[in-house]
């Protein structure tokens, strides 16, 4: 049985050159399925360039939870004969290519020898031509001719597409939606094809948000009170710098594009330092221009929050595709032994509601936090039921008022407390004056190289790791308690390996998921108890080192007995994940 | 209103005696008393240098952070709140060699704060290499054959950035400077205050005395700081005479006036709660 493979499932991917509206086209069409009660979740891929080369965006859907991209390709919606040529093999006997032969004649059986799947033919260029649109509204055509090929309801469509370019202007909005009906019209009333998989609305499904995993991020920051958002331009983390710009204003919120990332994450722990919750996100490259303000916040202990988007490295790597390759980078980066904490949030639920709480960690413990993304998740449309808000309480730890530090005679900005957390006043509250200080220094913030005060407040800022350990959530299993085989993964490899799973467990293999979401500190005894239920292990990570492994091997002297690694720049895809972990088995 | 004393803290500054950071902080310690500042609502911010020990030693809020960054520090904690007076406290290695690009973009963002550069035309806390400031052919641990690099001119810099205050003061005329220092501090945008600073261990050329034969006044000459492009001609001014005072100064909204978020107020006093739900909606 092919994953994926329910009645109700289907893989759709639109390609072209950038430029020709493909991520337009592939966010209407997710958040069209959805608005029809069906789940989606999509992958986009495209090289760092503005105009040509070739961009694809793949929309899954399904009438149950979706949580990884399949390889294989029901209908291709080709806007040019590279798209074909590029992602032949993802397609099968059955799969349908739209295709506007009219434009370019082509004979699929000899240019493609072997080529599975039907060509549809559709006048994509006439269409436009006729009603007089710009060339570039051959994407909203063939749309309309997709969802006529899988008997969909057009009024979906047409609802995502008036939401999309209503905002604009009204105009804009009808064109496109008579293009769209005049692509749908053109499949439905030729009959020229046959309908090969037919998609079904769901009926009383719950109303769902559709979000990439930066959105989530963003909503997860806004949440928690962010006030401060700085960030400089940088692929997969740019989106969150959009978004939180877009709302500046209706959410109270500064955002600044700043010169470069070392001012970036330096103005936040100014913004932090002053009482404002301050954020910033970043790829790899960045990260690394951030690493000394790590050290900073480290030893000031000023709360900051860090959103890592991961994209292949090293160096500027492949600057728009994904990998899961800076978790060690990110466990030690900076000089200097401190206490952090590292997290990865597998979807998107995982990205807001636990962004929410690494604003809150860093404040609680006044320490630097890391929530690790990737391409793959920060880019990616997921359907989701809107996040349920109740509970979610904003904690701003030891923080003191006027009121409270009146009534404190020597008040000392790092005292040396029990749980090594000291109460923390704010510049412009009276009887709170101190120094925040990067060199070290005494309870006073007063720089002081006596070594039995440094050993003291070294203690005092790592005895935190008493309390916060408390706070660290174990890794998650998914599917059965017990499994003669665990797929042992992190971050947001857990969509695909869930998948996966779910596939193997169709086939009757017996296999569950064991998913860390917490990094750092690291959680031992729970990850022990876990480890002990498990038989054979199967590490799967998008990086080339198992840097999972690695962190295991280094805390618990355990490993993983098995690895799959994949470091093409690429997610993990379902049916080839399913299959490698169904041949390490066995 | 505090008096200078009263701003003394229990840290004593460790600088060299004769040190022209001595004159600095006391002018700095006179501005605030002298302008009536409450202590807790001042901030002083700093990178790394001899300079940077300076908040140490003024009993107001500081943040004592690393190379080079002072300025965005700053900037981030005086847009969190705008109630605060923020001062910033760098020196010529710390603002102009490995903090270059932060004092362009916080020059032209026009934030309200007043940046002080002890410049001593060295690097003094490293025990003596050349800086960006120093003069061509000046021979230094790093140059022992002399610097083979012009010297950066910060004023202009300045001025090319769009400055709203540049001016220059001199560490051996401390009446004149405290009053650059108080002018900068009621200034609204971001004031410069780069101040010739001779360092008495490591820089035998630019002393106390060679600044004395150069610096003239230019409010004593007559000068009027309102005319960018003569500005520049005064920033240019260097080796025979080197002018002190305010070369420019423009009336323009600081940077926080044109930030939406802060029309409701300063950032740290606006409720924490929000409702995120019609921001959620729109991704329906």
């Amino acid at each position: 049985m092919e994953s994926g493979s329910g009645a109700n499932t289907l893989s759709v991917m639109i390609g072209g050159e950038a430029g020709y509206g493909i991520m337009t086209a592939g966010e209407i069409l997710a958040r069209c399925f959805s608005r029809g009660g069906l789940h989606v979740h999509t992958d986009v891929e495209y090289p760092s360039l503005i105009r040509g080369g070739h961009n694809t965006y793949q929309v899954c859907i399904s009438d149950r939870d979706i949580s990884g991209i399949l390889e294989r390709v029901d209908i291709l919606i080709a806007l040019d004969d590279t798209t074909i040529k590029e992602h032949r093999k993802e397609l099968r006997e059955g799969s349908q290519i739209l295709f506007d032969l009219y434009e370019k004649p082509i004979d699929s059986k000899k240019d493609y020898p072997g080529l599975k799947g039907e060509v549809v033919p559709i006048p994509l260029n006439e269409i436009v031509k006729d009603r007089k649109g710009d060339k570039v509204m051959r994407n909203t055509v063939a749309m309309g001719a997709c969802i006529g090929l899988i008997d969909y309801d057009f009024a979906y469509l047409e609802q995502v597409i008036r939401t999309t370019f209503g905002k604009k202007n009204a105009e804009v909005a009808n064109a496109n939606v008579e293009s769209a009906k005049a692509g749908y019209d053109f499949i439905i009333d030729k009959g020229k094809c046959s309908v090969r998989k037919r998609i079904q609305p769901v009926k009383d499904a719950p109303k769902r948000i559709v979000l990439t995993g930066n959105d989530a991020i963003a909503l997860g920051a806004l949440q928690g009170g962010l006030r401060w958002y700085s960030a400089y331009p940088m692929t997969p983390a740019s989106s969150i710098l959009h978004l939180m710009a877009a709302n500046e204003k209706s959410m109270g919120i500064i955002v600044r594009q700043t010169e470069d990332e070392i001012a970036a994450a330096t103005m936040a722990i100014g913004a932090n330092h002053a009482g404002a919750r301050g954020m910033v996100a970043t790829s790899g490259g960045g990260f690394c221009l951030m690493t000394e303000s790590l050290g900073l916040a480290a030893m000031s202990e000023t709360p900051m929050v860090y959103v890592l988007s991961q994209r292949p490295g090293p160096s500027t790597g492949l600057a728009t595709r994904t990998e899961q390759c800076d978790l060690q980078f990110a466990l030690d980066a900076s000089q200097g032994d401190f206490v952090r904490v590292v997290l990865a949030p597998g979807d998107v639920n995982e990205a807001f509601y636990h962004t929410f709480n690494a604003l809150n960690l860093a404040e609680k413990y006044q320490i630097p936090v890391i929530v690790i993304s990737d391409r793959y998740l920060s880019e990616g449309l997921k359907s989701a039921l809107p996040f349920d808000l109740e509970g979610m309480e904003i904690d701003r730890g030891k923080l003191l008022t006027e009121e409270q530090l009146a009534k404190i005679d020597d008040y000392r900005r790092y005292s040396d407390t029990d749980d090594g957390i000291s109460p923390r006043s704010l510049p412009g509250m009276s009887g709170g004056i101190f120094v925040a200080n990067g060199d070290d220094h005494n309870e006073m913030g007063e720089t002081n190289e006596d070594p039995e005060v440094r050993t003291k407040l070294m203690d005092k800022r790592f005895r935190k790791l008493t309390k916060l350990i408390d706070e660290i959530p174990g890794p998650a299993i998914y599917g059965p308690a017990d499994a003669d085989a665990t797929i042992v993964t992190w971050g947001s490899a857990k969509g695909p390996c869930i998948e996966a799973m779910n596939t193997l467990l169709e086939k009757g293999r017996s296999v569950n998921v064991m998913h860390f979401m917490y990094l750092k500190p690291f959680p031992r005894k729970l990850v022990l108890e876990q480890l002990k239920k498990t038989k054979l292990t199967i590490g799967v990570e998008n990086n080339r080192t198992s840097q999972l492994d690695r962190l295991m091997r280094e805390e618990l002297k355990i490993g993983v007995d098995k690895k799959i690694r994949k470091y093409d720049g690429r997610p993990f895809f379902v049916e080839p994940l399913a299959k490698r972990i169904e041949e390490v088995i066995g | 209103m505090t008096a200078a004393d009263e701003l003394r803290t229990r840290t004593i500054p460790d600088w060299c005696p004769g040190c022209g950071d001595h004159a600095i902080l006391m002018c700095v310690k006179g501005a605030i008393a002298e302008l009536g500042l409450d202590p807790s609502k001042v901030l002083i911010v700093s990178g790394i240098g001899c300079s940077s020990k300076l908040p140490h030693y003024v009993k107001t809020y500081g943040f004592h952070s690393i190379h080079g960054r002072a300025l965005p520090v700053a900037t981030g904690a005086k847009l969190a709140n705008h109630d605060l007076h923020v001062i910033v406290i760098s020196g010529d290695g710390d603002c102009y060699g490995i903090g270059m690009g932060h004092f362009i973009h916080a020059v032209r963002r026009n934030v309200n704060l007043t940046l002080i550069v002890h410049d001593n035309q060295i690097y003094g806390l490293t025990t003596g290499q050349t800086s960006p400031t120093s003069d061509l052919g000046f021979k230094t641990k790093t140059t022992p054959g002399g610097s083979i690099e012009r010297a950066v001119m910060p004023l202009s810099l300045a001025l090319g950035a769009g400055g709203t205050f540049v001016s220059r003061g001199f560490a051996g005329d401390p009446k004149h400077l405290k009053e650059l220092v108080k002018e900068a501090i009621t200034h609204k945008g971001l004031s410069l205050v780069d101040v010739l600073q001779p360092c008495v261990t490591f820089n035998r050329v630019n002393t106390f005395a060679w600044y004395r034969e150069r610096v003239y006044k230019l409010a004593e000459s007559g000068y009027v700081p309102n005319d960018r492009a003569k500005a520049f001609d005064k920033a240019m001014e260097w080796e025979d005479k080197i002018p002190i005072g305010v070369i420019y100064k423009e009336e323009k909204p600081p940077f926080e006036e044109s930030v939406p978020a802060l029309a409701a107020g300063p950032l740290v006093k606006q409720p924490y709660q929000r409702d995120i739900r019609p921001l959620m909606e729109r991704f329906i």
